[in-house]
């Protein structure tokens, strides 16, 4: 049971409080907010004591939800639980989870508040469910803009605009809008990699969800690659399958189909839900997407040299974007200079993290960008050459799968709901951990 | 989730996307789950539609020149129609015709001039007695309806063309200023072009050739299909006309408005087929439903009638009046007939391919109807003209001395009906110098319409074939006029009284033939060009086809389309059985072509009239006595394909004596297929087909893309004679009657035949060319029986000859680049040939794209 549940901006306001049984009183959010930012390092523990008070939170778009309990037979599980489903729920009724979502919607929260938790008690945390009792319309901070008016096309020649959706078209509130589908094909890369280019690990975690708009639906068919192969089961072969090591799926979904034709089938609430999570070790049917060839060097003026010329090997069609290298660099660094190939790159030195991190906006497919870095250390000792390394990566990779994983086709079975349904599939790859040591 | 920028793609509802198990509910025969289906997925649909439309945009917009030349001329049409409304009420009703006769006299007080606006009737006057006039209000009202729909069609019109002018600016990059000068290929190249780079079209990932003709000619097709299947009623056997073609706009036009777009239609939009009509299951009830809806047209056309007819009189006077007056010649000028286009057109033809194509042949086809003028109609005509000429004579003679002679009541009008009469009359007297050859002028036409019902052949000279000839290729401003103004009443009788009876297999052949293409919608399956499914044993497809005779396009249809299609688009890529089917085309023809220069002896023919030798090539085949005529016929200057080539090999080759040229030059001379020329070529320059090749590769950057259609067209007609030829022999070999022969076995996989025809083309050739090498010999009594009259041994002789016509051809010079580019794509195809295995094997009617995205 639940004594009070509250969500605080990362800056400790007190955004949404709601008591449900008055044993604690409210000078628990500034209690939890004192020892949140006491504590040192990125991540405070999830739960947290103080006198007999449990402090159980996430820590989700910029926001603590919180809930505390003094009851010590409560399962912590259930309220880490709880608090997912809450920040789903908030993001599927409000679109998106943000502080100024949170703020133009308190009322909503409230009410949906209200329905989950009767005096401490977790009643339901179904969208389908709640939107029966839910009156409360949610409010969009989506701005008018002219782009929306491009799509209205008469005999538009160019559709490019109708086919394709900017990815904060998932983020709106389930109420009312078009009635849409978004697949979500989302992997996570973890990779490390030797100065030679040799994997050292590599692995692939994906997951497939479906964010649905319909108000109605009875069953979709989610068709994912035909040769595609879970287990080692089928490694003989061309290679050219598609392999997964290891998947799960919601309990929702069908499997009547898979074996034979890898279709999903699945009957989805309004809102968001991962239909199927995947991994894959070890043996990645691409290639790394990045290669790094560092060279450092220590030059006549004592200064720190490092020559990157870092590789983008995805095929020339797609692109990386966002793609940030952290470099991890010797203490007591006082000055960088530095020389990138285009001039819309950029590299700080951070010295806090001992890193500099350099920025490339856009990396197309089978091109190689290079970097020299000069570093001003006062005190460059061999041993301190040593420090330098290893490089993170993050990056985010557009309209590309590490698996192959795609989505054939995306069926609805027909309901009475009539009317044009658009369905949409996303692909993203992004790294998780991406190092590459020097 | 994270935020992420990428953007979402739409999921694209493909017909591929379908579970295997699926495939036949979803695709072929689509049951009651698909309309739903479609129905949600409309927005997908909406795409295609957008498409198909746009492809068709596309086109017209580039055969009407651009953006302006096309708004110009809608709003002249506009205007040209208020005006004809106007002017008749007008002249009906505001013109005192007393006056302008000078029935009445005006008393004016200062000159005793009659004006025109005295001839006027004051606009009070007027305006009460068109308000009086019922039918005169009636027919304004109608008038002014359809003008407001036109008005409403021109709007919209417009508004789709200037996003297709859009289109053409930022996605194909042609500025409107160059769009005339561009050919069509050019923009289909683009438009392939650009699927590739953005996907405009979502169902497919590359956009070919055939698909741009499907979406552009996907009713066109359909029509070409019923006239070569004899499904529309136009032919008719009157008791005192005999075969009588009845084909105009106005039927044409119903016929449309009953199958593709009226409402009710078959089709229950731009590209697929209403699905009931897809299901054999209630064709008679769907039969009745077609029945009844082309009788209620029917009553309508019938209803409108005196409407139509009214408007056919007042725009046939308006439109022809001031012609007759300017140039009455072309009383007598003949044109191809409505009818002869949807017969003569390829499938997957475009409109400028057809007109090029016909308008090559036109010259030949005019000298061939000249032919047969009456003698005895020659005598009256003669005698005619001639006193018609003397009184013309007297009286221009008289206006000169003194012409007062012209405010004579009715001489003016006189002059001008004699002047009419007498060019009638000269129309009816054949050319003195003109030489009576049918049977040339008739293969002459042949290499350019491409195809001729079987019984014409070798009956050049009779009038029957001149009669039917005459269908396809009738006289403009008499009998088409005539038509056109019959056509408003027959129209409503055909309809209710022929094509009624005609609706069950109406319905039973869109069933048949639809197919349903990814990307493209429902399409003809004859516009499919596929051998096995259409082709006809007795046109060079036997073993290939295994086409039932209900299957089976007649005349050759689909395999002189394929090539067709082939030739004018050589970048296509057909599939393996197609490629299978051309290559082997070629390859035979360049066998019977080898054999030639081996054998053949360098010959001492004059240089100096290449225009006989290229004539002799096309007249050859046929008879060899003809070889004589050929330079007859030449000289006169009835071998057109032959001018043709040479005409533009002259355009090309200013400096023609250079060495490298000088060997393509000859080159061409082979294309155009004379072996003693290409001996000529050996022998001088020492070249073989690659030096050739190579000496055209300087050539290629000069060629334009003009010349090269040029070729491209000469290539077909080539074709089409060797088609038409071997159809010939084999027809012969088989069988004296072919119809009955095919009609009555409907799979007879004789194979042997054939076989053996080329087996022995092979080896009977090498005595064969020695006469035709001497032309000068070859029409000695010997030959001529043993090819003329046996069906046995001839037929094979012939073939090599036109054999090596064709074999030349493809190895030609001038076309370097395009051999090059076939040989390079033989080895190509191989490769591509393990992707679309898996397509050969399904059933035909099923074409699934894989969906890449």
């Amino acid at each position: 049971m639940i004594a009070q549940v509250f969500i605080l901006s990362s800056k400790g306001d007190r955004l949404v409080y709601k008591d449900f049984r008055g044993d604690i009183g409210s000078d628990a959010v500034g209690l939890f907010y004192d020892k949140v930012t006491a504590l040192t390092g990125d991540q405070p523990p999830v739960v947290m004591t103080h006198r007999n008070v449990h402090f159980v939170h996430v820590w989700q778009g910029g926001l603590y939800l919180v809930a505390t309990t003094i009851a010590a037979d409560s399962s912590p599980f259930a309220i880490i639980d709880f608090l997912n489903r809450l920040a789903a729920l908030i993001k599927d009724y409000c679109g998106a989870l943000s502080e100024k979502t949170v703020q133009m919607n308190f009322a909503l929260i409230y009410e949906l508040l209200d329905e989950m938790l009767d005096y401490g008690y977790v009643q339901s945390t179904s969208c389908d469910v709640l939107k029966n009792f839910i009156q409360t319309e949610a409010l969009s901070s989506r701005p008018f803009s002219l782009l929306d008016l491009a799509n209205v096309g008469l005999f538009g020649a160019d559709t490019q605009q109708s086919k394709v959706a900017p990815s904060s078209a998932a983020t709106r509130p389930l109420q009312g809008g078009k009635s849409e589908i978004f697949v979500d094909v989302i992997e996570r890369m973890s990779v490390v990699m030797s100065t030679s280019g040799v994997l050292m690990k590599a692995e692939v975690e994906g997951e497939v969800k479906v964010k649905c708009f319909l108000p109605s639906c009875s069953e979709i068919r989610i068709g994912l690659n035909e040769d595609l192969s879970v287990g080692g089961s089928h490694l003989a072969g061309y290679g050219a399958a598609v392999r997964v090591d290891e998947c799960s799926f919601h309990p929702a979904v069908r499997l009547d189909d898979f074996e034979a034709h890898r279709i999903l089938r699945i009957s989805p609430g309004q809102g968001e839900q991962s239909v199927m999570q995947y991994r894959l070790a070890d043996r990645l049917p691409l290639a790394p997407p990045f290669r790094l060839f560092p060279a450092i060097e220590k030059d006549a003026a004592g200064r720190l040299l490092m020559f990157f010329k870092l590789r983008c090997d995805l095929p020339p069609k797609s692109s990386a974007v966002n793609v940030s290298a952290s470099i991890r660099v010797p203490n007591g660094c006082i000055s960088l200079s530095q020389e990138l190939s285009s001039p819309d790159q950029s590299a700080e030195l951070q010295p806090q993290n001992r890193a500099v991190v350099w920025k490339v906006p856009r990396f197309p497919g089978g091109t190689q960008l290079s970097a020299v870095f000069k570093l001003d250390i006062p005190a460059l000792s061999s041993a301190s050459m040593m420090e330098v390394g290893p490089v993170c990566l993050t990056f985010e990779l557009p309209k590309v799968t590490a698996s192959g994983l795609h989505v054939r086709f995306l069926r609805l079975v027909p309901t009475q709901h009539r009317g044009p349904t658009q369905r949409w599939v996303r692909y993203v790859t992004h790294s998780d951990s991406y190092a590459i040591r020097i | 989730m994270a935020h992420f920028d990428t953007e979402y793609q739409r999921l694209e509802a493909s017909y591929s996307d379908s579970p295997p198990g699926e495939e036949n509910l979803l695709m072929h025969v689509p049951e009651g789950a698909k309309s739903q289906w479609h129905h949600i997925e409309n927005l997908d649909l909406w795409d295609l539609f957008r498409f198909s439309l746009t492809y068709f945009y596309v086109y017209n917009l580039h055969q009407k020149n651009g953006f302006t030349c096309m708004l110009l001329g809608e709003i002249f049409e506009l205007v040209q129609l208020v005006f004809v409304v106007g002017f008749t009420v007008f002249l009906a009703n505001c013109v005192d015709y007393d006056i302008l006769f000078a029935n009445k006299f005006v008393n004016h007080t200062d000159s005793s001039k009659v004006t025109l606006p005295d001839a006027f009737v004051p606009v009070d006057v007027c305006s009460a007695r068109i308000r009086d006039n019922a039918f005169v209000i009636f027919v304004l009202m109608i008038s002014g309806v359809f003008w407001l729909h036109r008005l409403v069609k021109f709007i919209y019109n417009v508004c789709c063309y200037w996003e297709i002018r859009s289109f053409y600016i930022h996605a194909l990059k042609m500025t409107m200023s160059e769009l005339p000068y561009a050919t069509w290929q050019e923009v289909q190249a683009r438009i392939v072009e650009i699927q590739k780079e953005h996907q405009i079209c979502i169902h497919k990932k590359e956009l070919t050739e055939l698909d741009i003709y499907h979406r552009i000619l996907r009713f066109k097709n359909y029509m070409v299909a019923m006239v070569n299947k004899s499904l529309l009623p136009v032919r008719f056997r009157l008791p005192l006309l005999g075969d009588v073609v009845f084909f105009t706009r106005g039927l044409k036009y119903n016929f449309e408005l009953i199958f593709f777009w009226g409402p009710g239609s078959l089709f229950e939009n731009e590209w697929s087929l209403k699905p009931e009509y897809k299901r054999g299951g209630n064709r008679l009830e769907l039969a009745d439903r077609l029945a009844s809806r082309i009788l209620w047209i029917g009553v309508a056309n019938l209803l409108l009638c005196p409407v139509i007819l009214v408007w056919q009189i007042l725009y046939a006077f308006f439109s022809y009046t001031e012609v007759i007056k300017r140039e009455p010649g072309s009383l007598g000028a003949r044109c191809w007939s409505l009818y002869g286009r949807c017969y003569l057109r390829h499938f997957n033809e475009l409109d400028h391919e057809l007109m090029s194509r016909l308008s090559k042949g036109y010259k030949a086809a005019s000298k061939y109807m000249n032919c047969f003028l009456s003698p005895l109609l020659t005598v009256v005509a003669k005698n005619v003209a001639f006193f018609a000429g003397s009184l013309l004579a007297v009286l221009i003679a008289l206006t000169i001395y003194d012409e007062d002679v012209l405010a004579v009541e009715h001489v003016l009008s006189s002059i001008t009906l004699l002047g009419v009469c007498i060019t009638v009359c000269r129309s009816f007297i054949p050319d003195k110098h003109m030489v009576f050859c049918p049977k040339q002028l008739l293969r002459v036409i042949l290499a350019h319409i491409h195809y001729m019902p079987d019984h014409w052949q070798g009956n050049a000279h009779r009038y029957e074939t001149r009669d039917q000839f005459s269908q396809v290729f009738q006289y403009k401003a008499v009998r088409q006029n005539c038509l056109k103004l019959l056509s408003p009443v027959v129209t409503p009788i055909i309809l209710i009284f022929c094509l009624r009876r005609k609706s069950l297999e109406i319905i039973d052949f869109f069933r048949n033939f639809t197919v349903e293409v990814v990307g493209v919608g429902d399409t003809c399956s004859f516009a499919q060009m596929d051998i096995r499914q259409h082709g006809h044993p007795a046109w060079m497809s036997e073993g290939k086809t295994e086409a039932s005779i209900y299957q089976q396009a007649e005349d050759g249809k689909t395999e002189l389309s394929l090539m067709h299609f082939a030739i004018t688009n050589p970048q296509w890529q057909p599939p393996r059985e197609t490629t299978h089917f051309i290559s082997q085309l070629k390859e035979r023809v360049q066998r019977e072509a080898t054999g030639a220069p081996s054998d053949a002896h360098p010959l001492s023919l004059s240089e100096s009239e290449p225009r006989s030798l290229i004539a002799n090539l096309l007249v050859a085949p046929s008879t060899l006595a003809s070889v004589h005529f050929g330079r007859d016929g030449s000289s006169s200057g009835h071998a057109v394909v032959a001018s043709d080539a040479v005409a533009a090999l002259r355009s090309l080759s200013p400096i023609s004596s250079s060495l490298p040229l000088r060997g393509s030059f000859s080159a061409a001379y082979r294309t155009a297929g004379h072996a003693s020329t290409m001996n000529r070529t050996m022998a001088g320059s020492g070249t073989d087909a690659r030096t050739l090749s190579s000496g055209s590769s300087a050539w290629e950057a000069q060629l334009t893309s003009l010349v090269l259609s040029e070729y491209a067209s000469t290539e077909m007609s080539i074709h089409a004679l060797y088609i038409h030829e071997l159809h010939k022999q084999q027809s012969r070999c088989d069988a004296l009657s072919r119809h009955t022969w095919h009609r009555q076995e409907s799979d007879e996989s004789s194979d042997s035949i054939p076989d053996e025809v080329k087996s022995v083309s092979g080896s009977r050739y090498k005595h064969f060319p020695r006469s035709h090498t001497f032309p000068t010999t070859v029409p000695s009594p010997t030959a001529i029986p043993s090819s003329a009259s046996e069906g046995a041994a001839a037929p094979e002789t012939m073939s090599s000859r036109q054999g090596d016509g064709k074999v030349t051809r493809s190895a030609r010079v001038p076309m370097g680049g395009w051999a090059e580019e076939s040989h390079q794509s033989a080895p190509r195809r191989p490769e591509s040939l393990p992707e679309e295995s898996s397509e050969d094997e399904m059933p035909p009617h099923v074409h699934k794209v894989a969906l890449k995205n």
